[in-house]
């Protein structure tokens, strides 16, 4: 009987609940769910799959390893597929001014040299997949004027549709974020070019294949339709681990010379 | 059953001229909302291989059909100094901006978006003149860009006071392709006001003003074709009402013929509209007849009514007839391989009949309602009559001059014949100085052109595992060489400038496979044009010089030759720009063959038939072969090529010329069954017939020769070509066949006996 009364009451405060979540600025939510994205440190094994019509297909798989430093992301990789870049190591770190690029360093076997990329902007396919940099690197809502667009449902889960649309230079007109009302984890993400209805690229984070770890909320399997492009492309995270000990000097350019293992990566 | 119509019509005329209205002007309404096609799309169809072909490697490519917008910082009241300054880069940024939000943009290039490969001491930066919308260019980029071999002649011209952005489109497809234009030019618009000047060109521009300049032309031909059709009629006939009656007649008639796109779902293309104006010429032919011989039995105090009638059961056997050939010439386009002559020819011949129908019902319907006032018209005609009489006399009294005269003018024909060239420049189709000539010129002359051979190579395995990155070198070298190549680009140029700023002394297999792998964590956008997603075909870019069909030919040619010196194992399609442009060539020259061919056929085999004799026919295609020999010999002698425009003129020539002919031999034959000598039937029916064939070979030629306001060359050649052949084939008709006639006739000697004394 109080199981059946502490239901009919939760029926009853759910959805003032939820009205109170909503009631929250959009930029809060849009930074709840950046936060629960990108807060914590990973390590895991990459496989990125991209496919155009029934014959082109490319993949490309690497161990890798995040973590913030000095609330700065930093991102290292090692490639592990195809044979013809195994070994080249990625490094890549989050600039202190948000409307820089990010700076990339990469080690190149045959040079047996590092060397610095930059320049590239954030909308650029990472390695030709249907994937941006904009995609992997941590994401501020201060960039975006930022908006609510309603409620939906994603399979069996609530969430609100967040619309952002970028306050500097971007290769798109607007982006379109579905999170989740019961955790903040990004369920969809959209983009939009101008005066066009339809998404001409989205990103589908499947709950089934999103790993929580200390209010952190990581997808492991994401699958990427650029309708631009007429490409897809999905990338699943393996041995995927969110407490992860890693040193900082993980992420240097030592580490990068030696290519250095990504610690429980074998 | 027609003149049965023509009964109905005057019964209730205000009804016919109610139907005939609303009928035509449905049908030009709902033409008018009919979308637009151009280019290979409209001329070829967008199942043809070189279509697919060239659409598959945009997909795989993302680009090689490109929209080319140049500005120029050449005079002093530009707003720039060069295409490297701020006002230049801020510009092409914020139209690069724009448009890359459009669905229909594939991908955009310009000094203000492509990167720049600058070696540090560390590695290599990818630079962009421009940032958060700020030009931000020093010296040293500056010179980087324009020693840049991506950059030279692409993005900016040799010394940099021409600069362009280029547009990737999504796709081939017509109604992409004007929509990409129109979103262009209104990204332009706040710049123009800014006092930059833009030329805009590229294969897609050149085929969509092609389609746009002709819709435009259309109107302003048509004006011109009526206004002297108008004077025509008025100055042969001396009758307003014939005036008002004719154009109402074919005006209606050409709405009727144009309902045909949106009742088969058809786009409006270059071809389709020069219909109306070809509908309003050959239409009004009919109209001449019937009005002639109805003002022949007004000047012979017939009253109106009975005229109408009268004039109807005279000229309808043989109006249907020559409608008959009109409508087999034109029908001979059905079945070629170019979607853009089918389609003009059922249009027009949908528009030719309605004439006829209209000439029938509607014609008289509307002039029994005009006022009449007939007195100028009845003396007009009889003054026409010594006209007449001294032009049928003609070649009976000196048959062996005009045979021999006729035998010369055919032998001349045949030697330009020889000269009939199908080496059609793709801008001639525009007279010298139109603004989109002008434009495409100036862009090619400074930087792109808009000819362009794109090769997809594809290799066994990807460009990485193979030595590729060699062998692609050897096939660069191998195309350079061929005359006539401005540019070659690959990858491989990508790659090297890499490999430059990363320090590689010598770039090997394994190398530039590292190279690769670090272009695409820095710079992947500068590798797509080049590479496919499974690395295992590549993009290889020829710029060329501007070329005519034989020039183009040669060049495929030898780039054809030189994939000799590729790996065995590797695939090649040959496609792009240029490609295309000779696939239309190809088949805008076989359907012309075709076409002309069937029409021949089909109108010998119609005129076989109204004669009722194998030999008659033959022998009255003689005088209509005649035209067209020296129509073609014009061609040759004049260096005007066989294109899509002038390929038209033959066989709707072939169809008109012969519509003389059986006007003179209906007379001619009725006259001979009823037992009168050859010659005087020959006479009979060259005074009968001989006012109308004057009175309609004039507007005809008049007509078609309007088209020369027309700033479109094409259509001012076909205009051209059509009216020397209809007096061609006007001089065959009142000389050529009674002097054949006269010739082959028993009697030929003894009129020359009574001529003699």
């Amino acid at each position: 009987m109080t199981r059946y009364v502490a239901l009919a009451i939760g029926w009853v405060l759910l959805p003032a609940w939820m009205s109170a979540q909503a009631s929250a600025k959009p930029s809060e939510l849009l930074q709840r769910a950046f936060d629960t994205r990108y807060r914590c440190a990973i390590t895991g094994v990459i496989q990125i799959d991209t496919r155009k019509g029934e014959s082109a297909a490319q993949r490309r798989t690497m161990n890798v390893a995040t973590k913030a430093i000095g609330g700065r992301l930093h991102t290292y990789a090692v490639f592990r597929e195809p044979p013809h870049v195994r070994g080249v190591a990625f490094l890549g770190i989050e600039p202190k001014d948000s409307s820089k690029s990010e700076e990339r360093f990469v080690y190149l076997p045959s040079l047996r040299k590092i060397r610095r990329v930059s320049g590239s902007q954030s909308e650029d396919a990472f390695l030709g997949t249907d994937l941006s940099y904009h995609d992997f690197e941590r994401q501020r809502e201060d960039g975006y004027e930022v908006s609510l667009g309603g409620e939906i449902r994603i399979g069996d889960e609530a969430a609100w549709v967040v619309l952002a649309r970028p306050l500097g230079a971007a290769g798109f007109d607007s982006v379109e974020h579905a999170v989740s009302s019961a955790d903040y984890a990004i369920l969809r993400t959209r983009y939009f070019k101008q005066g066009s209805d339809g998404a001409y690229k989205q990103l589908e984070m499947d709950r089934a294949h999103i790993v929580e770890h200390d209010g952190c909320r990581v997808p492991t399997r994401i699958r990427v339709e650029d309708r631009q492009r007429g490409t897809s492309t999905t990338l699943e995270v393996s041995a995927l681990r969110l407490d992860a000990e890693l040193p900082d000097d993980l992420f240097s350019m030592v580490a990068l010379e030696t290519k250095r293992a990504i610690p429980g990566i074998h | 059953m027609l003149s049965g119509l023509t009964e109905f019509s005057l019964r209730w005329p205000r009804l016919t001229i109610g139907m005939a209205v609303l009928i035509s002007v449905s049908g030009a309404w709902l033409a008018s909302r009919a979308p637009s096609s151009s280019g290979a799309h409209a001329l070829i169809g967008a199942d043809h291989a070189a279509v697919r072909e060239l659409e598959a490697f945009l997909e795989e490519f993302d680009g090689g059909y490109p929209v080319v917008v140049a500005w120029s910082c050449e005079r002093s009241t530009d707003p720039c100094a060069s295409a490297l300054d701020a006002p230049s880069l801020e510009m092409a940024h914020a139209v690069g901006e724009a448009l890359a939000r459009s669905p229909l943009v594939r991908r955009i290039s310009s000094p203000a978006h492509t990167p720049l490969l600058q070696q540090t001491a560390d590695g290599m930066v990818a630079r962009r003149l421009v940032s958060d919308g700020k030009a931000n260019v020093s010296d040293e980029l500056a010179a980087l860009a324009r020693a840049d071999h991506q950059w030279l002649r692409a993005l900016i011209s040799a010394d940099a006071r021409v600069g362009a952005i280029i547009v990737e489109s999504m796709s081939t497809r017509p109604e992409e392709q004007v929509e990409l234009i129109e979103t262009i030019e209104a990204s332009l618009a706040p710049h123009r006001e800014r006092g930059f000047r833009f030329a805009l060109s590229g294969n897609s521009m050149f085929h969509v003003a092609s389609q746009r300049d002709a819709m435009a032309e259309t109107v302003l031909i048509g004006a011109a074709t009526g206004t002297v059709i108008a004077i025509c009629f008025f100055f042969l006939l001396g009758s307003w009402q014939s005036v008002a009656g004719v154009l109402l007649t074919v005006g209606l008639a050409t709405g009727c013929g144009l309902g045909v796109i949106p009742a088969f779902a058809w786009p409006w293309d270059p071809l389709t509209s020069a219909a109306p104006t070809m509908i309003l010429v050959m239409g009004c032919a009919d109209a001449m007849h019937y009005l002639t011989c109805y003002w022949r039995l007004r000047s012979a105090h017939v009253e109106r009514k009975p005229a109408l009638i009268a004039a109807s059961r005279e000229t309808i056997v043989p109006c249907s007839m020559t409608t008959a050939t009109s409508v087999a010439g034109l029908s001979s386009f059905a079945g070629v391989a170019s979607v853009g002559f089918a389609h003009f020819g059922a249009v027009t011949s949908a528009g030719v009949a309605a004439s006829l129908l209209f000439t029938f019902t509607l014609l008289p319907a509307l002039l029994s309602q005009l006022p009449d006032t007939s007195r100028f018209a009845v003396r007009e005609s009889a003054r026409w009559e010594g006209i007449v009489d001294r032009l049928v006399e003609f070649p009976i009294r000196n048959r062996r001059s005009v045979l021999l005269g006729s035998a010369i003018a055919t032998l001349v024909g045949a030697a330009g014949l020889t000269s009939l060239t199908t080496d059609a420049h793709p801008l001639s189709y525009w007279k010298e100085g139109h603004p989109t000539r002008a434009a495409i010129e100036f862009v090619s002359n400074r930087l792109t052109s808009i000819e362009g051979v794109e090769l997809r190579l594809g290799l066994p395995s990807a460009f990485e595992d193979a030595e590729a990155y060699e062998a692609l070198d050897r096939f660069e070298e191998s195309l350079s060489a061929i005359a006539g190549i401005r540019q070659v680009r690959s990858i491989n140029d990508v790659l090297d400038q890499s490999a430059q700023a990363l320090g590689f002394e010598h770039l090997d297999g394994t190398g530039a496979a590292e190279v690769l792998t670090l272009i695409s964590l820095g710079n992947e956008a500068s590798l797509t044009p080049w590479i496919s997603l499974d690395h295992r075909a590549l993009r290889v870019s020829v710029s060329a010089d501007p070329l005519g069909v034989s020039a183009r030919e040669q060049l495929l040619s030898r780039i054809d030759a030189s994939l000799g010196t590729l790996p065995g194992a590797w695939s090649v399609v040959v496609t792009g720009p240029s490609v295309l442009q000779s696939a239309i060539d190809s088949v805008v020259r076989s359907s012309a063959l075709q076409s002309f061919s069937v029409a021949s056929l089909l109108v010998t085999i119609l005129v076989m038939a109204f004669l009722r004799s194998v030999g008659a026919g033959l022998l009255a295609m003689i005088p209509n072969l005649v035209p067209m020999i020296v129509l073609f010999g014009l061609m040759g002698f004049f260096g005007i090529a066989l294109d899509a425009g002038t390929a038209l003129v033959a066989p709707i020539s072939i169809g008109i010329a012969v519509d003389d002919t059986i006007h003179f031999l209906h007379v001619y034959s009725a006259e001979r069954r009823s037992g009168v000598a050859s010659i005087d039937a020959a006479r009979k029916a060259g005074r009968l017939v001989g006012r109308a064939v004057v009175a309609t070979s004039g507007t005809l030629a008049l007509g078609f020769l309007a088209m020369l306001v027309s700033r479109f060359q094409s259509m001012s050649n076909i205009g051209v070509l059509s009216a020397a052949a209809i007096v061609a084939a006007f001089a065959a008709e009142l000389l050529v066949l009674p002097a054949l006639i006269s010739t082959a006739s028993r009697e030929a000697t003894a009129v020359e006996r009574e001529v003699n004394v």
